[in-house]
């Protein structure tokens, strides 16, 4: 029996890994990007005694050395996998140094599971469950010391040390081995209470001393640490709770010791206590999951990737949440040359679902900023990208702001700040070769000039200054199109903010400003714009002076003949006409 | 005989020190690519080492520093770094006179050595350190940022105030009366926001707007007397170029200039600081007091006509001892007349000169690449540019030493967009040397840095007030209410 129960509680281990592994792969693969894009971990002695001059500094060293990895999509979830089932296993190790009860062991997997719930956050960092694994494997090695004495002595030693090295999840470290020392056998006790003590004053004053002699933080970041929580400044209540069920499992170990013999009634109990365990967890993991974030952020890394097709995918598979998708999408589509056609397959949220104002977050701004890029706004993408940098909570510097603002100061030939940015990110593991193969550009106006993206957003850069209005984006992209005929997206963004607007009088005013782009046929849903104004004006549709396939002039009369016969009209245009402008105009 | 004897030192200590020896360099007709640019400086006795790089890519690098009775050797694989106390022990011999340095540097194995340069050692003291702001060159988003100082001995920096310990906020327009650390008059803006003033120990948050004032007190220039304060008010508004190098535009809507009385808690001005129909900024009071330096712009349409807005140096009489000001308002340099605007007048302490920016229009002149520093001899009222300094970027916000000896500027000619602290030193006659940049112990510091240097001013000693003391003062709701004056 005993070997059965220590077997399921390896296929128990085995089960969470594996889950672990789909989970991050394939529900949540876009936060473990989202964590490598804020961040830039440099390969450099200075980047390291950066982080480890202040508490929990080495720890959240070791997690940003390991979201890098984040980087590669297969390899992300794989880690993620791997470092809950280490927590899960030093909770296990440790709690076994008070008994080895196989029957509580599905609680060892109460904090990994908490943890992989707190992680659906995208505020809580790697930072905290490295925090945790480092002080567990710290507290197995102490609590492995034979003489009590020594262990005790040791442990006075390990508290700052481990303080330093983790920040406040150290808290845990003499709190699991004053438990310890309250579970070893009368004849090897020492003075508990005054070990205890100890213990706590001990833990409580390093804090105090790192706060009033050794760094300037504030106290919340010394309590807990940095790496932890996003937010420097809140209180990360998760930390607290992990903190709390970790002590509670080790002193149900240290309470309820292992029995000799294995009853039935046991095994009831221990079935009970998987099905809680693993029912709890995955219900607080699904209480977790926040899809919207998670569909922002899987924009988010199409779109900055250029997997354009992945991202209209996306759409074509779930409706986009909020505006930020959808302009990720608009975006999508107009580098794919299918906007005019296809924008309105899809829900749109006005101008704010095309180039959503700025706002002083992180993530807003560089996910926009990619559209002014790629519209040859330069500056505006420069300025977004380090705006979104600055605003990311936790001060850290970001892998792929920098890798944007390398571009747009090569772009705008100020090469200096170009490699300054460069050589920083040659530091790096995964933005190096990109960095080193740009170097090569600097100052070769002939090569930067070829470049296919470069050298087209040069052409696309406004050749006459002016000073941005968010208020005047038409005027903006006017702008754009009048100084470069040819910026089809300039284009095509002027046309979408007009019918998006429902401006039909500005709509047909610039449509001409398209003739330079050559299109081999004018998009459906101008075709479906400009009909629609010549119909209110005109019955004849065969004398239009444009260019509109017949289907869109059958769809449209089809259209208004429903629309002015029906009283139900929308309920039933919804069926076959929802992907026309016309629905969008009379009904959005 | 003496350079004989130099020679046989330098063999000396080439022959007995570690490292590889330099034999048969390939001789290079150039001066060494050192950054930072130290080549030909003039330079204080008391200044921390100039450590520095070479530009190009090389295996070892190998210099030696000959002075007055001493030579520094050192071979190092990447950053020259002299050991601060041969240094220290050198310069205090070499003062008044020269230093010679000889680089050589080992590329594919093979040893090139460059021509000599020379570095002056001056025998002007300077101030203690260096007071500045670091935070990123950004536009409307602020993070972390601090006002720190730097001791310019041995090039440490400590901390006077970080907002990870406040909500955290921005902070800035950190001034010192004649540099003197004891006393500081520090903004802070966002939540709790209100300006500092230290005194000693002693530290009051002010909410520095009356009723006659438009806003916060922003620009800051101390009395000589430490009893007032210059401040000016602002309402400002930013704009962002689509093309433009210069990236961002601050433009006043509105401005003024007021007097803090510090022993009564007044602010008062006068009419002729206070014009609806003009923006006054930029003050700052002469050596002996009695003069106050502002500058002024006729108001014009914003946003339309924003870079026509060009601002004047002018004066108005002060009294301190009845806080009045004179019925006239002199120009001392007109520079709208010129197409061009001024900013950041800054008398030097001996009242022998004022050093003001000047750039095509505006005042925000950090984002303008021809802002370049001026001086005007206020014997003759003659003013020239500061080609000795200018560069072919921007140079921006100054100040002087307290003995009006050196001063420091900000200056973006590395890379174009950060700024950092560039120090030069002038003399009896107005002749100004060479600029050196900040020393740091790693000078590539200043690569991997996403931080500029803002707003640096010399301290003629450490700022000691505590850090924490400041940030829970900020923190604090309870403010001192400024009175309007009469």
């Amino acid at each position: 029996m005993k070997n059965l129960l220590r077997n399921t509680n390896m296929l128990l281990t085995l089960i969470c890994g594996v889950a672990a592994y789909i989970f991050f792969a394939f529900f949540y693969e876009d936060h473990l990007h989202y964590q490598e894009e804020l961040q830039l971990f440099q390969f450099t002695p200075q980047y390291f005694i950066e982080n480890i001059q202040v508490p929990a500094g080495f720890s959240s060293f070791l997690s940003q050395f390991i979201a890098q990895f984040f980087y590669l999509p297969w390899l992300g979830p794989l880690l993620m996998a791997v470092l809950i089932v280490r927590l899960q296993l030093m909770v296990k190790w440790v709690v076994f140094r008070f008994n080895k009860n196989k029957l509580l062991e599905p609680l060892t997997f109460v904090p990994a599971l908490f943890y992989w719930a707190l992680l659906c956050d995208e505020n809580y960092m790697l930072g905290g469950l490295i925090a945790l694994i480092l002080t567990l494997q710290l507290t197995w090695v102490l609590m492995k010391i034979n003489s009590p004495g020594m262990r005790v002595g040791i442990t006075f030693l390990f508290i700052p040390l481990t303080y330093w090295l983790v920040g406040g999840m150290a808290f845990l470290l003499p709190a699991i081995l004053f438990l310890y020392e309250l579970s070893r056998p009368t004849d090897q006790r020492v003075s508990v209470v005054k070990i205890g003590a100890g213990y706590f004053i001990l833990m409580l004053i390093c804090p105090l001393i790192a706060r009033n002699y050794l760094v300037l933080l504030p106290s919340m970041q010394l309590l807990f640490g940095a790496g932890y929580y996003r937010y420097l400044i809140y209180l990360p209540y998760g930390i607290v709770i992990l903190w709390l069920l970790t002590l509670l499992v080790a002193a149900l170990f240290c309470r309820f010791k292992e029995k000799a013999e294995v009853h039935k009634n046991n095994v009831i109990a221990y079935v009970a206590l998987v099905l809680f365990v693993f029912g709890g967890g995955a219900y607080l993991i699904a209480h977790s999951f926040n899809g919207v974030a998670e569909e922002v952020m899987g924009y988010d890394y199409n779109i900055r990737t250029k997997q354009w097709d992945k991202a209209i995918a996306m759409a074509d598979k779930d409706i986009p949440a909020n505006p930020l998708s959808v302009a990720s999408l608009n975006l999508a589509l107009c580098q794919k040359g299918v906007m005019g056609d296809r924008m309105f397959h899809y829900m749109q949220n006005g101008t704010e679902g095309l180039l959503p104002m700025f706002d002083r977050d992180y993530l807003l701004p560089m996910m926009v900023g990619e559209i002014y890029y790629h519209l040859g706004l330069i500056n505006t993408a420069q300025r977004f990208a380090f705006e979104g940098m600055e605003a990311i909570p936790d001060y850290k510097k970001s892998a792929r702001c920098i890798k944007r603002l390398a571009e747009t100061n090569l772009i705008n030939g100020t090469y200096d700040i170009a490699r300054k940015y460069l050589l920083i990110l040659q530091n790096t593991l995964f933005y190096r070769d990109w960095a080193t193969e740009t170097l090569t550009y600097l100052g070769d106006e002939a090569k930067i000039n070829a470049h296919p993206e470069w050298g087209k957003l040069r052409k696309y850069r406004p050749k006459e200054d002016f000073l941005f209005s968010e208020d005047q984006q038409d005027v903006m992209l006017g702008i754009l199109i009048q100084q470069e005929p040819t910026n089809r997206m300039a284009y095509e963004y002027l046309m979408a903010y007009y019918l998006l607007k429902k401006d039909l009088q500005h709509f047909m005013q610039y449509l001409s400003l398209g003739n330079a782009i050559q299109y081999s046929s004018m998009p459906v849903s101008y075709q479906e714009a400009a009909l629609y104004v010549w119909g209110l004006q005109s019955t004849d549709l065969n004398n239009i002076p444009f260019p509109v396939s017949n289907l869109v002039k059958q769809r449209m009369q089809t259209y208004a003949g429903i629309y002015t016969s029906r009283s139900d009209a929308e309920a039933y245009l919804q069926k076959q006409f929802s992907d026309t402008y016309w629905f969008y105009f009379h009904y959005k | 005989m003496k350079s004989i004897l130099s020679l046989i030192i330098v063999l000396l200590v080439l022959l007995t020190s570690c490292g590889e020896q330099v034999v048969n360099p390939e001789k290079i007709n150039s001066l060494p690519p050192v950054f930072p640019d130290y080549t030909g400086v003039t330079i204080p006795a008391s200044i921390a080492p100039l450590n520095f790089v070479l530009t190009t890519n090389y295996e070892q690098i190998d210099v030696t520093i000959t002075g007055k009775g001493g030579v520094i050797h050192l071979q190092e694989s990447r950053v020259a770094a002299i050991s601060p106390k041969e240094w220290s022990a050198l310069l205090d011999k070499s003062k008044g006179d020269s230093l010679q340095v000889i680089v050589a540097a080992k590329e594919n194995g093979k040893w090139k050595q460059y021509l000599p340069f020379s570095v002056y050692v001056s025998s002007e003291p300077i101030d203690y350190g260096l007071v500045y702001r670091l935070i990123a060159p950004g536009y409307e988003v602020w993070s972390k940022m601090g006002i720190y100082q730097t001791d310019l001995h041995t090039a440490e920096q400590s901390t006077i105030l970080d907002n990870k310990l406040m909500a955290p906020n921005c902070m800035n327009c950190h001034t010192f009366p004649k540099n003197n650390p004891k006393k500081m008059s520090l903004h802070i803006r966002g939540a709790n926001g209100a300006t500092a003033l230290v005194q000693d120990k002693n530290i009051e948050m002010l909410s520095t707007k009356t009723e006659q004032m438009i806003g916060n007190a922003q620009y800051t220039y101390w009395h000589p007397s430490e009893k007032y304060i210059a401040y000016s008010t602002n309402k400002t508004q930013q704009g962002f170029h689509a093309r433009d190098a210069k990236r961002v535009e601050v433009i006043d809507l509105e401005s003024d200039v007021f007097v803090y009385d510090v022993v009564k808690n007044e602010m008062v001005s006068c009419p002729l600081l206070s014009k609806k129909e003009s923006f006054e900024t930029f003050p700052s009071f002469s050596a002996d007091g009695k003069t106050l330096y502002f500058c002024t712009a006729n108001s014009r349409p914003i946003p339309d006509e924003y870079n026509q807005i060009r601002y004047n140096l002018c004066s108005i009489a002060f009294d301190p001892a009845s806080r009045t000001f004179g019925n006239q308002v002199d120009t001392l340099f007109a520079a709208e007349a010129m197409g061009k605007s001024v900013s950041f007048p800054r008398p030097s302490y001996d009242g022998k000169y004022l050093m003001f920016t000047l750039s095509d229009y505006g005042n925000f002149s950090i984002w303008h690449k021809e802002a370049d520093l001026w001086l005007t001899d206020l014997t003759t009222r003659q003013s020239r540019p500061l080609t000795e300094v200018n560069s072919n970027d921007v140079e921006s916000y100054h100040n002087w030493s307290s003995n009006s000896r050196w001063f420091v500027f900000s200056s973006r000619r590395i890379d174009g967009l950060y700024t950092r602290p560039y120090i030069a030193g002038i003399d009896a006659q107005g002749k100004v040397t060479k600029p050196f940049l900040l020393p740091q112990k790693d000078p590539d510091d200043y690569i991997r840095s996403f931080y500029s240097y803002n707003l640096p001013e010399f301290v003629t000693g450490p700022v000691t007030v505590n850090p924490r003391d400041l940030a829970a003062a900020a923190m604090n709701p309870e403010r001192k209410q400024v009175k309007a004056g009469r």
